[in-house]
């Protein structure tokens, strides 16, 4: 059965008639393509597709959610009562009712702009792309080649009791690539991505140079396997947009969550180091830093036209020149916090999740300097350009990451490589060092940033330029 | 919660498949139904149920695979599907290391499922947050998690295999955090029965924790003998599940147990199986492709004996598939062991834990 906004409309209907103080109703397609290819050979081809519908009521102060891939009348009736049931149960055990942020009605349609539907282009035709791309990977000691390309298409309409009723057309399209080489007597080097989505068409993919990443990607991995270790020392560090991508998600993104401090994470996911009381006040970062959270981005895989909540996408500065000043917040964490509106943060994972906050595109801000310019300011220091494995404390104040290719900077000009770079910091102290911040703004994508129980997997978008960081003390490993 | 049943996800399928325009075709289904209360300051803050069906299919037309995923049953829907994969399968590429689909084997009974635990309603995980919450001391707050969910999981192959198993798993999470002194303590029971949960234990085990955990100071850098409680080796062991048990990794040269099998590659103390017909492992008795799960040697007493396979892994490596293949969306493909049980020693962690402290 198809769930028009009518059947939608009854329902929320239905729950005001019962007592709900405020009901919603969320209809969820998606549609999932991708094509894999492993050394040469495709790995798989394959096409996803679910849909289902979700209803959640604030009743006697607390929540309830219910969901279910089963739309006929009967079982989204029942799926009503069991929302209740959960809302009712909730309310016994609770000590401060839920309270929303106001919103005025909201009505419309948001679509991803896009110059050629990714699910549109022949299968032949990528697998195509994938074996060129595979071939420019093959290297001397190149053991594991993979690349691959996948689209993604989400359409959805949330019909609320207070007269909302918006609907949504959302694309991406993304790609894959990983080389990892491997040799007798050396620790073995990989160069991966699995970051190039976009909120766009195929015409992302042509975007990205695959064949020429993928050269890159071979030889950045060569020459790691031979490299020699690094020295520890404090240094200079300039971070590639890609690596600042997910420093930023990692320390910016989620302390600035606003569920984290109500504690609704705790027990999960963590809280925070940037409570109320130093909002305004926190010095996060250097002067330098400035970090904006931005759901109209155009491409940004945190854009839409309205959050889980109707709220509609908007731009709100998190940092301000090294300041904390701002909050993601959903309807229910800003009306917790007393603030007058919420950010449009709220946003589910599928028509099976319960929308929580979640990050929208959240980017450093671009500076002034050209790249060239700010490496010409490195005397001695390193070039990380991506990522390894990295952790971090539940409260995201402390942190350790590893990087998959180190480049040498010696008197402003980029030389060979080294291995076994990692460094630990706080938050504050690393944003702190920063001194510059480049001009080569970029956005990046994120598949899968995890949080919530059950799990909800979310797509959100980065923004970064090359920033230049003193004296950051590294740490070398085997 | 009423389940579908072996008929239920088995028929519809077993009809689609034999119209099927392919060389041959499989399919899993999966059916989970997960009710999840969360709690923090002592209030419930989210409290969701979804039931969801998810369908994956493949169709192999000359070695080439086509894999697509539904969430319906209806027979016109899956017939959709495998005429979809075998369409994808055409327009892709042969694929020589393909080792077909399942033939029929015996596969264990399933003693995975617990009628009672299915029924367990929201009231009933209310009462339980809410007696943890009354459990905790003053000064102290608690948060944390119920979930109860039943799954049932269906396999059938062209070949004829039928394979069928229910599920549930009950689980509850405390983090109790101190008032006055910043300290926390963390308990969690999980079992496959419901009133195998004990909320004012979890609770009491998480308050101790959380009272004991004052004054902490930095220590230096340096080497340290530490004793890992059983959540943390557990979470160790999850990774080392991702990262190296799997034989797509040995063969990629990824796993520590590349090129090492029948070598010393831990303590002596260190013995790693997998095993999902223990029942305290919640596993099901066959993986998303029919094979039935044996137990298998990881590690014993820090000898590697080799990972876990699935049938395309088995193939190149000239094994046979242990019942590990796993949800592609979730792992990587070549085997997972996600039913994993460490061997004890005699050490009591009491007597562990005093040696540390007289190092």
């Amino acid at each position: 059965m198809t769930i028009t906004s009518s059947v939608s409309t009854d329902l929320v209907h239905l729950a005001s008639s019962r007592g709900a103080s405020y009901a919603d109703a969320r209809t969820v397609e998606r549609e999932h393509e991708a094509v894999s290819v492993k050394d040469g050979a495709v790995e798989s081809v394959t096409r996803t597709s679910d849909q289902g519908f979700g209803f959640r009521v604030v009743h006697k102060g607390a929540w309830g959610f219910a969901a279910s891939d089963r739309t006929d009348e009967a079982s989204l009736r029942a799926l009503v009562d069991e929302a209740f049931r959960r809302a009712e149960a909730s309310a016994s055990v609770q000590r401060r009712g839920v309270k929303l942020a106001p919103i005025a009605p909201q009505r419309g349609e948001y679509r991803t702009s896009l110059e050629r539907d990714p699910f549109s282009v022949p299968l032949a035709e990528r697998i195509d792309h994938l074996r060129a791309v595979d071939a420019k990977s093959l290297g001397p000691n190149v053991k594991t080649r993979r690349s691959s390309v996948a689209a993604y298409r989400t359409r959805k309409r949330l019909v609320t009791s207070e007269g909302t009723d918006v609907s949504q057309e959302i694309v991406e399209t993304g790609a894959g690539l990983s080389v990892l080489a491997v040799k007798a007597g050396r620790k073995p080097a990989s160069r991966y991505d699995s970051r190039l989505v976009r909120q766009a068409g195929w015409e992302y993919v042509e975007h990205l140079d695959l064949v020429a990443r993928a050269a890159r990607y071979r030889d950045d991995a060569e020459a790691t396997l031979d490299a020699p270790l690094a020295t520890e020392r404090p240094t200079t560090l300039v971070f590639a947009p890609e690596f600042l991508a997910l420093l930023v998600h990692e320390s910016c993104g989620h302390p600035t969550e606003a569920d984290r401090l109500l504690e609704h994470e705790v027990a999960f996911a963590g809280t925070t180091f940037m409570w109320p009381e130093s909002r305004g006040k926190l010095r996060y970062g250097s002067a330098h830093v400035s970090m904006t959270a931005d759901a109209t981005l155009p491409g940004g895989m945190g854009t839409f036209g309205w959050d889980d909540d109707g709220v509609p996408g908007m731009r709100t500065k998190l940092v301000d020149k090294g300041i904390f000043v701002g909050y993601l917040t959903s309807r229910e964490t800003a009306g917790a916090l007393g603030l007058p509106v919420a950010i449009g943060s709220a946003r589910a994972e599928g028509w099976q999740h319960f929308p929580i906050v979640r990050m929208v595109n959240v980017s450093l801000d671009p500076g002034t300097v050209a790249y060239a310019d700010l490496l010409r300011g490195v005397d001695s220091g390193l070039l990380l350009e991506a990522p390894a494995s990295y952790s971090l404390d539940d409260k995201r104040q402390n942190f350790h990451f590893s990087t998959q290719s180190a480049r040498v900077i010696r008197d402003g000009a980029l030389e060979g490589y080294v291995r076994g770079v990692a460094f630990q910091s706080l938050t504050p102290d690393f944003w702190g060092r920063c001194d510059r911040v480049a001009d080569d703004w970029e956005l990046h994508g994120f598949l899968s940033c995890a949080k919530g129980e059950p799990l909800q997997l979310m797509r959100v978008g980065h923004g970064a330029a090359h920033a230049r960081f003193r004296d950051v003390p590294i740490e070398v490993r085997e | 919660m009423t389940l579908l049943g072996a008929d239920a996800l088995l028929g519809p399928i077993r009809e689609a498949l034999r119209g099927v325009q392919a060389d041959e075709a499989d399919a899993h289904m999966h059916r989970r139904r997960a009710a999840i209360s969360r709690y923090s300051h002592s209030s419930i803050h989210q409290n969701a149920v979804s039931d969801e069906t998810h369908v994956r299919v493949r169709a192999i037309v000359g070695k080439a695979v086509g894999v697509v995923t539904t969430n319906s049953l209806a027979v016109a829907d899956l017939r959709r599907a495998l005429a979809d994969a075998a369409a994808l399968a055409r327009a892709s590429r042969a694929d020589l290391a393909w080792p077909g689909v399942a033939e029929p084997a015996p596969i264990p009974s399933s003693a995975a499922f617990h009628e009672e635990t299915a029924r367990t309603d929201a009231l009933a995980q209310a009462r339980a947050i809410g007696a943890i919450c009354a459990a905790v001391p003053k000064g102290m707050r608690a948060a944390g998690t119920s979930q109860i969910e039943v799954t049932e999981d269906a396999v059938a192959t062209s070949r004829g295999v039928a394979a069928y198993a229910p599920a549930t798993m009950a689980y509850l999470r405390a983090l109790v955090q101190s008032e006055s002194h910043g300290g926390s303590g963390y308990a969690e029971d999980l079992s496959m029965r419901a009133d195998g949960l004990f909320p004012e234990r979890v609770a009491a085990r998480a308050a101790e924790k959380c009272a004991l955990d004052r004054d902490r100071r930095q220590l230096p850098a340096g080497d340290y003998e530490a004793v890992f409680e059983e959540l943390a080796v557990a979470e160790i062991l999850r990774i080392v599940s991702i990262t190296g048990l799997g034989a797509q990794s040995v063969q990629e040269g990824r796993s520590f147990m590349a090129g090492r099998i029948g070598e010393q590659v831990t303590g002596d103390a260190f013995t790693l199986l997998d095993d999902a017909l223990d029942a305290r492992t919640l596993g099901i008795p066959f993986d998303v492709e029919g094979t039935p799960k044996q137990k298998v040697l990881l590690v014993e007493k820090g000898v590697a004996r080799g990972p876990v396979y699935d049938r395309t892994s088995a193939k190149a490596m000239g094994a046979r598939s242990t019942g590990h293949a796993a949800d592609p969306s979730r792992y990587t493909p070549g085997g997972h062991a996600g039913n994993l049980t460490m061997a004890g020693g005699p050490a009591t962690r009491e007597g562990r834990s005093r040696t540390c402290a007289t190092r």
